[in-house]
């Protein structure tokens, strides 16, 4: 009886799967294989103006807490910055002329969380120096110096 | 040892001897004989085997009707339902599932709701003794507040000053 030779041991229906299933893995392998995060800083200006000011879209939900625990009901940006911030490096912020952010000792947690050292620098001299687990969206507020009528908050977030 | 259906085989064939032959030796037991071999003699009597008529006619056709089956076999286009085409398939949706599952559903909004702001300051410190800073950690902020810091000068951020 007749028999149609086989090559090796994939016939070509299997040859074709095969080659479809390489090209899903690799899809699949760039979907899961996620950029670099980029993190941004704002720098706002606190104060009970009667000109409201707009938060950024990113932050407009932390509206009334940040109403409630500085006691300033106007918020304007002054500035902002972003960097993409890069594991085992140090990743410099900076917002406006002054203010810069040093973000550095950066690993990720299993539960997609970052863990790192900040370090707030106001015309080259350190203001503060924290270590925080964050994650993405998440921003992490500073009230800084009073200024004008009003206060200084720096806002670092990982963006999401 | 003979079990007794041996011995009343053995019997019934006459076959049987000595001691055990005498056991079997009774009115009721030769009843059964004889019974037995009257219904064995109906069965060769009845039941003869049938001489077929044209056998090597018979045969012929028999191999012929073989042949065209076997030569039919060898035809038959192969389907796409194969077992081993059954395997790849299955093979192959669970890798383009996984692949869907993974691409198109956005895994952000699968996050756990209650982790959905995270900010915990671990540690504080500033580089100036004179200057306080204080963590407010709560469940949906997190403000570090730095005390008894110089009030910034007007200029102080130039290009978005007021």
């Amino acid at each position: 009886m007749y028999r149609k030779p086989v090559n090796g041991w994939l016939g070509r229906g299997c040859q074709i799967c095969c080659l479809a299933a390489s090209l899903l893995f690799g899809l699949l392998a760039q979907a899961l294989a996620e950029p670099e995060p980029e993190v941004w800083a704002c720098l706002l200006y606190a104060s009970n103006d009667k000109t409201q000011g707009e938060l950024p879209a990113s932050l407009s939900r932390y509206y009334e807490r940040l109403h409630e625990n500085l006691g300033y009901s106007a918020f304007r940006v002054v500035a902002q910055g972003e960097t993409v911030l890069k594991p085992g490096q140090e990743n410099w912020l900076k917002v406006g002329t002054d203010i810069k952010v040093l973000l550095y000792s950066v690993s990720r947690t299993g539960r997609g969380e970052y863990t790192m050292t900040l370090q707030v620098f106001d015309g080259g001299k350190p203001l503060v120096e924290t270590q925080a687990r964050v994650n993405r969206g998440s921003p992490l507020f500073i009230r800084g110096p009073a200024w004008h009528a009003g206060q200084l908050v720096l806002a670092v977030m990982i963006e999401s | 040892m003979k079990t007794f259906e041996e011995k009343f085989t053995a019997w019934l064939d006459g076959n049987l001897h000595g001691e055990d032959l005498r056991s079997f030796e009774n009115d009721s037991m030769r009843n059964e004989k004889e019974e037995f071999h009257k219904l064995r003699n109906l069965l060769r009597e009845g039941i003869k085997g049938c001489q077929m008529e044209h056998p090597d006619f018979f045969n012929s056709q028999l191999m012929a009707q073989i042949e065209r089956e076997k030569a039919n076999g060898s035809r038959r286009v192969k389907t796409w339902f194969g077992l081993p085409r059954f395997a790849w398939g299955g093979v192959f949706a669970l890798v383009l599932g996984f692949a869907l599952f993974f691409t198109m559903i956005p895994r952000s909004q699968i996050r756990d709701p209650r982790s959905d702001y995270v900010a915990e300051v671990l540690k504080a410190k500033t580089a100036d003794p004179n200057i306080k800073a204080t963590v407010d950690n709560q469940k949906d902020i997190t403000i570090i507040k730095l005390e008894n810091l110089d009030k910034a000068p007007p200029e102080k951020v130039k290009k978005h000053d007021r």
